[in-house]
């Protein structure tokens, strides 16, 4: 598999907690291909699991036994799941409802709910936690500050697929700008 | 949350690199066989 990247924008956020979004997960999780070169690319790297993404992960595995792999799978020992308690689920929640009203006044009222609480979990963060995405509608630049953008080139005898995954941080400047732009 | 899965929770053991390819692997043979199993005749009936 050829990836396109640049390997000293790697090297710079070797040091960062990446947080994987549900498409990442999907594609490493059916792919050992795409697992090694993954896990190859980010090799100094650990991973977190947000709650959200590890809900939409494991509810597409309607056969109990696609989701005992699928959970064993979200076991891998660079893998940890995002802290979470009541008091940084109220934090997450109050976030949230400010970036729905940011997205919203910036008419992108459709972005889905699940994306609006990984985000609203990922600002109670400072800088070294970045985000990892196929995802191009529903984490852009308003918020985020793109870090670098991977080109994976899937080919299989069938066809041939160009999947772009973006590393993302959550810019504080801009959200608070965003926020106190609203009315 | 039960007691008895709270412990389950905590002794969870994390699968090293080896033993999570072999996980892929199993995940990926599954999604292969259905992307190449030929429709049933039932299907085809109910396509026509």
């Amino acid at each position: 598999m050829n990836v396109y990247y640049d390997p000293a924008k790697i090297e710079k956020i070797s040091k960062n907690y990446i947080v994987l979004d549900t498409g990442i997960l999907f594609s490493c999780s059916s792919s050992i291909e795409y697992f090694k070169t993954f896990t190859k690319i980010f090799a100094h790297n650990n991973f977190l699991i947000d709650p959200i993404v590890k809900l939409e992960f494991l509810r597409t595995a309607f056969i109990e036994k696609t989701y005992k792999e699928k959970s064993e799978f979200l076991t891998y020992e660079r893998f940890s799941p995002m802290t979470d308690h009541q008091d940084i689920y109220k934090k997450v929640q109050d976030r949230a409802f400010d970036i729905a009203r940011i997205y919203s006044h910036k008419g992108k009222s459709q972005v889905p709910l699940g994306d609006i609480l990984i985000t609203a979990r990922l600002s109670l963060y400072e800088d070294n936690r970045l985000f990892i995405t196929l995802d191009k509608e529903d984490y852009s630049s308003l918020l985020f500050d793109r870090v670098e953008l991977l080109t994976f080139e899937k080919i299989t005898p069938k066809d041939e697929v160009l999947e772009f995954a973006q590393v993302l941080r959550f810019n504080h400047d801009k959200y608070k700008k965003a926020f106190s732009m609203l009315p | 949350m039960s007691e008895k899965t709270r412990q389950k929770n905590k002794t969870t053991k994390k699968k090293s690199y080896s033993e999570v390819l072999k996980i892929i692997e199993t995940i990926q043979k599954k999604l292969e066989s259905v992307e190449t199993t030929p429709p049933s005749n039932e299907r085809l009936l109910r396509s026509r």
